[in-house]
């Protein structure tokens, strides 16, 4: 279940990444869905599932993207690890803890990917400071979004079967 | 037991990571991202097909007044074009005469198949453009082309799709010529939608607005593609001029590109010549 979530949450980050770069030119410098997508997916799995999800979520984007093959592999793997690893250690549970640990991953992996560029990529080209923060609000808000729209709609559900179970008995 | 299996798979993964980065910084597309794109370019292509609907809808409402203008101006330019056509082909003619006198054989142009754009990323830090080429089959550093000029050459053959290095990356070089002098220099991608003409001796007088075309001397693009215009000349380090190129193309606006099918230089004078194919990634 959670492998099928996990492809389905990368379909909708490739298709959201297209959609958005047609209809909004700077989209993939100030969102990254993939990050998301990684960041997700390590709320509620161990470092081991988060750091494949985080390699897998990571070449899917290069595939797509330009500069050396492996750049986001890299950094989205090491970005699934130390956010599972944090959730594990601190129980992150609250939205505003949830918004925190998403812009501390934004910011981690833009820091790995320039780290990278600096050393692979001669005359590597990086994003200004402005992008950068911007990358790291979105990623914050979106990302806190995703986790409440999605624990809403898993209590919604509950509440919903249990309705349903008490009228059957009745 | 279980934290150190968990870095065991992460150093495991990172590892994995480094050699596919090394790899592929000397060679070309390595078969995973071709494996990658094959199964990702469909879902950027449906979302390619319904953006391209929701905009032609909108655009069928709102280009219904002017399409009448449009169609008088189109005519107009038509005829234009056709009075070129027909000075072109006498030109043609006497170069085909002279050519014949003179012993000299043109290589072939060549032709070309029609891409769709189905994913054009130009204002990240990493640049890419990924096209379908539907039935036709791409090549490694097949030239890609519009109408207007040269958008740069095919990195990541995955058919039917295939990953485009823009002629503005920084990771690009291209040999060209300033058309007016006929000196010849080499383009690199500058980032920002710029690029920079290089090794053009200060002695060399460069205009504003001077044509840049391909030289067709790297083996990878044919001679005379418009490249862009000559936007700024400073005198650069040591003997040469800095100058900035402004690209015909508009990146943002790119649906459709050509992909030549010709090779320059076949693939085994290539390989005799250098023990590899072609320019590395």
């Amino acid at each position: 279940m959670k492998l099928l979530r996990f492809v389905v949450g990368l379909i909708c980050a490739t298709l959201l990444q297209a959609l958005g770069l047609r209809f909004f030119s700077h989209f993939s410098l100030v969102i990254d869905p993939f990050l998301i997508l990684v960041v997700y997916h390590s709320l509620d799995s161990t470092p081991a599932w988060s750091s494949i999800g985080g390699s897998v979520a990571g070449l899917a984007q290069d595939a797509l993207s330009g500069g050396l093959y492996g750049l986001h592999g890299f950094a989205n793997t090491l970005v699934g690890y130390a956010s599972a690893r944090l959730q594990q250690r601190l129980v992150i549970q609250q939205p505003a803890q949830v918004g925190l640990l998403f812009i501390l991953a934004a910011a981690f992996q833009l820091a790995v990917l320039a780290s990278l560029q600096f050393l692979l990529v001669s005359g590597a080209e990086l994003p200004d400071l402005g992008t950068m923060t911007a990358r790291m609000i979105s990623s914050g808000v979106l990302g806190t979004a995703l986790y409440v729209l999605a624990r809403n709609s898993r209590d919604w559900g509950a509440r919903w079967r249990a309705r349903r179970s008490r009228r059957l008995k009745i | 037991m279980n934290q150190r299996w968990n870095l065991t798979l992460l150093i495991a993964l990172l590892l994995g990571q480094l050699i596919l980065l090394s790899a592929n910084s000397k060679s070309r597309g390595s078969t995973l991202e071709s494996l990658m794109l094959g199964a990702l370019g469909p879902i950027a292509h449906t979302a390619a097909f319904f953006s391209d609907g929701l905009t032609g809808i909108s655009d069928s409402f709102r280009l219904a007044s002017t399409l009448r203008k449009e169609n008088q101006q189109l005519r107009r330019e038509l005829e234009t074009m056709q009075d070129s056509l027909v000075r072109l082909h006498g030109v043609e003619e006497e170069l085909a005469r002279l050519s014949r006198f003179s012993g000299y054989t043109r290589p072939e142009t060549g032709g070309f198949f029609v891409a769709d754009v189905v994913y054009v990323d130009q204002t990240s830090w990493l640049r890419t453009l990924v096209v379908y080429t539907g039935t036709a089959k791409p090549r490694h550093n097949q030239p890609v082309v519009t109408a207007s000029g040269l958008v740069g050459r095919i990195v990541v053959p995955a058919e039917p799709y295939a990953k485009v290095l823009l002629v503005t990356d920084r990771a690009a070089s291209v040999s060209a010529m300033i058309q007016r002098t006929r000196r010849r220099g080499i383009i690199r991608g500058g980032g920002e939608e710029s690029l920079f003409l290089d090794n053009i001796p200060l002695q060399e007088a460069v205009r504003l607005g001077d044509q840049v075309v391909t030289a067709g001397i790297d083996g990878v693009f044919p001679r005379g593609i418009p490249i862009g215009l000559v936007s700024q000349v400073e005198p650069g380090p040591e003997l040469f001029h800095r100058i900035w190129v402004t690209p015909h193309i508009d990146f943002a606006l790119l649906d459709q590109v050509r992909v030549l099918t010709e090779e320059i230089v076949p693939g085994e004078i290539k390989e005799a010549l250098s023990g590899e194919e072609g320019p590395t990634r």
